[in-house]
């Protein structure tokens, strides 16, 4: 059961699909592909389709596995008490900063050392860099999926008005001007709600981060909540606060926006944005969410993700792993 | 019909029974599934009454409470302490959270702390707004989505009711959610299909926004529209007409799900619980019955696929067999043609040579000597076309399966005399040499068909003769062995020529019906080409072999082998006097078998090699005063012949023994030279052993002489024959031909004026009757049968001989059994006539 509740967890490692691994002399099933079992993962996600799309994949190897995920509700604080319950899950979500938080010892507590050799996991097949240890070396987690922070860009429409994908903040601020000019009153938009996952989160936090990355110095100050290191967010806040002041973000069209998933995508779907602000995650749902909008379903356009160039020398590519424990 | 187009029949046959099979099974199919499709609706249905009744079952209960509560003017401490004692279910629980600060309490502690009844749903979105509530208390249900138990962890569901509660520092009223919390496990066990085919089927509870209240594992997304979405194409306006479909009605539809597979959906809506729908999902594959289908069609298609290739087997046996037949049918066809060709041409040759020939000899009548050279000639023809014609009828028989042997007891020396006499005019006229060779003999008499033994005989040695060029040899070589067959001794018969000899192509069809060996030295030899094919009819019919050994330009050999029954009848007193016999031949084999023979009749015999030294043997045997009893001399020797020795023995030996000249050839041309030279009697060969018996009684003066008088008619004087022939020319011919030899005749013009004249005569009028067979009136087997049955003695003891054309030997026997006493068949042959008269009257005498 643990040892296919792991094989469930590193399905989608090795990039490549379960049909070509499993015709591939690479990969083979470890346990017999007649095992039958039911797994449950925990998260907090309400609509979780890239996992939900690996449990497809998983059943093409293993049909007889019944793979189930289930949102927590108030995911943080009841972990620990689901993890108690009779109905507590085989995977969850976990985060690095539950290390060491006091309050998530009885969650640590339930977490599989994933490292042990008695499981036979293959955990080199992670990048050594997403692989988080704990102080004495143990790996309790192991990465879902990393979120990455950028635009949905409409090719067409970049096309259409012959304007070119910015890849600096002074061609951004220039094609926002000129996107204005043609009549388009937000040529940035993005979900606004929620602070947390809000398009300023996803403008600021990579060059926060950056900035915290290029001094190493700033970073014990800044998990402390020192007042100090919020000097390091300035210059990114500063450019998503010019940017809502040059009009490259309408915030009253992005407050419209009852979602940062599938109305995001439908909004976009819209064809008047040419620039959407969103996660990789997000991204993730748009193929199948083309057919969900007549405006899309009538006049389909190329789009693609890029980052969002923050500043001159461009923009960032933020590898922020999400992790589950068994 | 071409075998191509039988199969494209029956594969179009097939095709349309395996379409039908197909068709009809997917109809099946398809009513099968519609059954099922329909069955998993209405079991949706009642999954619906069966959760609707659980759902308000449950809510009721919820209902008393919130009554209860509401009527009792409660505090919380109140209202829990109240539901905590009213319901004992260990898994569920009930939390009363005031709608204000969205906490309360719950009636069961948390886990890690039992003291601890606290419970909120501030970080629940649960609470935040009940607008789903619906305030008809007893009626409606008002259930939650499934959530996380803030107390236990557990997924729940919630049936829920506003109670009013007093603030108990205030004596206020607050407003409150009573919440009777179940964990989603009780429900789903509770969720389970009842039939067993059905036990994949999945069930989910959505509501109006096809948000899942309760969710199917197979189902994703959070939301059911999102998941048809996810993995189902269709125009968004179809899509929400579907969706208002699914929650407003009941019913099924296909769908993929997020494996792609097909899937059967089956929804109806909740009615206790408004805007929810009850989904009920399962794979198609898993509801199906296509597999026996298959199955079906799989044994249909093998059933018409073996009954096919059998079909096919059968046919094209047949038709090989068809064909085989076809072209025999052609072969025969192009035979019967051939046939018809070469008949044509081979009578119409000697029927040519009779009508020319006849019409010469008539514009010559006064020239007898060509009119006796073409009438000469116009016999031959003619007994070339009675051999043609006898053959034909022969072949006929053989191909028709009609061939019988009629066994009688015969002499195997008459028949091998009878042989010998038969081929001497053309030995004769080839002038070829000729040598009869027999060695051990000792039977006389079988029992056996003499007259297809003749034809068996003659046709391989007159073949050989025939194939031989003028001056060639043809020897033959007779003697018995012992047989296997009981009763029967093995006679073998060998023919050898020096002649053209067969090619080993013609020796390969040389038994097939008119093959001749074409020959540009043969094309001039007159025959039928049936003779061989006759032959080895008649050796197979009598049981034998016929075996042949034959090189172009070197000569033919030909061995018949046959197993002849021994008849009873045997000359077993061939016993001489003791006498001093000596025999000279140039042949060493004839000289070895004829001592044996001549030994094995009680002679002492010598032989000589030559003709020279039989003289000498003979003169010293002379001057020593013990001369030879018998010199038996064959003819035909080198250096000094038979007759040249005979004359030196007479005078330079001045012996006076009785000399026999022996000789395979006609020694009619030999006889006055020979008699002159001193001969004292004649021999042909082979030397058979009752041959020399006889001959050397005869020589001697021991028995009455036997030998038929050959140009003495003077015996046949003033016998008086009846003959019953129908045919003017017929008895012409016969009554001209007997009269010729002092023979009277009368004539009867059938049966039964044969069998009147024969009852009115007087005894002894006449000797004998002929008798035709196909008479009008009464025929010769029925007037014979009548004669036989006469009082008269004499006339009903009469001789009888059958002169007819019917020739078959099956004939002969019919005539024999209607009491004839012999037969002679048309054209008749006069020697045979005037041999059958004889033998009449010795018989008689």
């Amino acid at each position: 059961m643990l040892i296919i509740s792991m094989a469930a967890a590193l399905a989608a490692c090795g990039g490549k699909s379960p049909k070509e691994a499993d015709s591939g002399a690479g990969f083979k099933p470890s346990l017999d592909a007649d095992s039958s079992c039911r797994i449950t993962v925990a998260g907090a996600y309400d609509n979780f389709e890239a996992l939900e799309a690996e449990f497809d994949r998983f059943n093409e190897i293993y049909p007889n596995v019944q793979l189930s995920y289930v949102k927590l509700d108030d995911y943080n604080n009841m972990l620990g008490t689901v993890l108690e319950s009779n109905d507590k899950p085989n995977i969850f979500f976990s985060y690095t900063w539950m290390m060491g938080n006091e309050q998530y010892d009885p969650v640590i507590a339930h977490m599989e050392e994933l490292s042990g050799s008695e499981l036979g996991l293959k955990l080199d097949c992670i990048r050594p860099g997403l692989i988080n240890h704990d102080t004495e070396g143990h790996v309790f987690m192991v990465p879902v999926f990393a979120r990455t922070y950028g635009m949905l860009v409409n090719d067409d429409l970049f096309k259409k008005e012959g304007l070119s994908v910015p890849t600096t903040l002074t061609e951004l601020m220039d094609v926002c001007g000129k996107f204005r000019e043609k009549g388009y009153t937000s040529p940035m938009m993005g979900y606004s709600q929620d602070p947390s996952s809000s398009l300023m989160n996803a403008i600021a936090y990579p060059p926060v981060a950056a900035a915290l990355e290029e001094n190493p110095d700033a970073v014990p100050p800044a998990n402390n909540l020192d007042p100090q290191a919020g000097e390091y967010m300035r210059q990114a806040l500063e450019t998503t606060k010019q940017l809502i002041q040059n009009g490259c973000i309408d915030l009253g069209e992005c407050d419209k926006i009852e979602d940062n998933y599938t109305q995001v995508i439908l909004r976009f779907f819209e064809g008047d944005v040419p620039m959407m602000i969103c996660t990789g995650d997000t991204v993730s749902g748009t193929k199948k969410r083309e057919s969900r909008s007549e405006a899309f379903t009538a006049a389909p356009f190329a789009y693609s993700f890029a980052p969002i160039p923050v500043t001159d020398k461009g923009g960032y590519f933020i590898d922020s792993p999400w992790w589950s424990s068994l | 019909m071409k075998i191509i187009w039988i199969i494209i029949v029956n594969i179009l046959i097939m095709t349309a029974l395996l379409t039908f099979v197909v068709l009809y099974s997917n109809y099946s199919s398809r009513t099968t599934l519609l059954r099922q499709v329909e069955h998993f609706e209405n079991t949706t249905v009642t999954m619906e009454h069966v959760t609707e009744n659980y759902l308000a079952g449950e809510q009721r209960i919820c209902d008393v409470w919130a009554r209860y509560i509401n009527n009792n003017d409660m505090t919380i401490e109140e209202a829990v302490s109240f539901i905590r004692s009213s319901h004992v279910l260990p898994n569920t629980s009930a939390h009363i959270v005031y709608h204000d600060s969205l906490s309360g309490l719950s009636t069961r502690p948390k886990p890690d702390d039992p003291d601890d009844h606290t419970v909120s749903y501030a970080r629940t979105d649960l609470l935040n707004g009940v607008s789903w509530f619906h305030d008809d208390t007893g009626k409606a249900i008002n259930i939650t989505r499934a959530y996380t138990n803030p107390v236990n962890g557990e997924q729940s569901i919630a049936f829920c009711n506003d109670v009013f509660l007093r603030d108990p520092q205030t004596g206020d009223q607050r407003d409150a959610t009573l919440l009777r919390v179940l964990p989603l496990s009780e429900l789903e066990q509770k969720w389970i299909f009842p039939q067993e085919e059905l036990e994949k089927a999945e069930l989910s509870l959505i509501d109006e926004d096809g948000d899942y209240i309760i969710k199917g594992h197979s189902f994703k997304n959070s939301s059911f529209f999102e998941f048809y979405r996810s993995y189902n194409t269709a125009d968004p306006a179809s899509v929400q007409s579907l969706f208002e479909r699914i929650t407003s009605t009941t019913g099924s539809i296909t769908m993929h799900n997020s494996r792609g597979e097909d899937c059967i959906l089956a929804f109806t809506p909740v009615a206790a619980a408004g805007g929810w729908t009850l989904l009920c999902f399962m794979p198609m594959k898993d509801l199906s019955v296509n597999t026996e289908n298959w199955m079906l069609i799989g044994f249909v298609s093998a059933g018409l696929l073996i009954l096919f290739l059998f079909d096919l087997a059968v046919m094209l046996y047949f038709n090989n067999r068809l064909h085989v037949t076809a072209m025999e049918a052609a072969a025969a066809n192009r035979a019967k043609t051939d046939f018809l060709s070469t008949m044509s041409h081979d009578i119409r040759t000697p029927m040519n040579a009779i009508i020319g020939l006849t019409a010469i000899a008539e514009k010559n009548v006064d020239d007898p000597v060509s009119v006796a050279e073409y009438l000469r000639k116009i016999s031959m023809a003619g007994n070339h076309l009675l051999t043609l014609i006898n053959d034909i009828l022969d072949i006929s028989k053989v191909e028709s399966g009609k061939l019988n042997l009629s066994p009688l007891t015969f002499s195997i020396v008459e028949t091998v005399e009878n042989l010998v006499n038969l081929s001497q005019p053309m030995i004769k006229e080839k002038n070829i040499e000729f040598n009869f060779r027999t060695g051990r003999m000792e039977r006389e008499y079988f029992y056996a068909d003499q007259l297809r033994l003749n034809q068996i005989y003659i046709n391989i040695l007159s073949n050989a003769i025939k194939y031989t060029e003028p001056g060639g040899r043809v020897s033959v070589d007779m003697h018995e062995e012992e047989s296997q067959k009981p009763g029967c001794e093995r006679l073998v018969y060998k023919v050898s020529d020096n002649g053209i000899g067969m090619s080993p192509e013609f020796m390969a069809n040389m038994y097939q019906p008119f093959s001749r060996q074409t020959d540009s030295r043969v094309n001039s030899i007159q025959g039928t080409g049936l003779g061989l094919a006759i032959t080895k009819q008649m050796v197979d019919l009598m049981g034998g072999t016929i075996e042949c050994e034959s090189e172009q330009g070197k000569g033919t050999t030909f061995t018949v082998i046959l197993d002849l029954p021994v008849a009873d009848r045997q000359r077993d007193d061939m016993v001489l006097d003791p006498m001093d016999v000596l025999i000279v031949d140039d042949d060493e084999i004839l000289l070895d078998t004829a001592v044996d023979t001549l030994e094995s009749l009680g002679v002492t015999a010598e032989h000589a090699g030559s003709g020279a030294e039989a003289l000498g043997m003979i003169t010293h045997r002379h001057q020593a005063g013990r001369d030879y009893n018998v010199v038996i001399l064959d003819w035909k020797m080198p250096d000094l012949d038979g007759i040249e020795t005979i004359r030196k023995i007479r005078t330079e030996a001045g012996s006076n023994t009785p000399i026999l000249l022996v000789s395979s050839y006609d020694w009619s041309d030999i006889e006055d030279a020979a008699k002159e030279a001193g001969a004292n009697g004649f021999v042909s060969k082979p030397l058979f052993r009752s041959k020399l018996y006889d001959k050397i009684n005869t020589i001697l003066g021991t028995e009455a002489k036997s030998v038929e008088p050959e140009n003495d008619y003077s015996d046949l004087q003033g016998l008086n024959i009846l003959i019953a022939e129908d045919n003017d020319i017929n008895w012409e011919i016969i009554s001209a031909i007997l009269s010729m030899f002092g023979i009277t005749t009368e004539r009867a013009e059938n049966g039964r004026i044969c069998v009147d004249k024969i009852s009115q005569a007087k005894e002894g009028s006449y000797t004998l009757i002929f008798m035709d067979i196909q008479m009008p009136e009464m025929n010769g087997l029925e007037a014979t049968r009548t004669i036989r049955a006469l009082d008269d003695p004499w006339a009903s003891s009469i001789p009888i001989i059958a002169m007819t054309a019917d020739a078959f030997s099956e004939n002969v026997t019919e005539c024999l059994n209607a009491g004839m006493n012999g037969h002679i068949a048309k054209p008749i042959d006069t020697k045979l006539v005037i041999k059958e008269i004889r033998r009449i009257k010795e018989e008689n005498s």
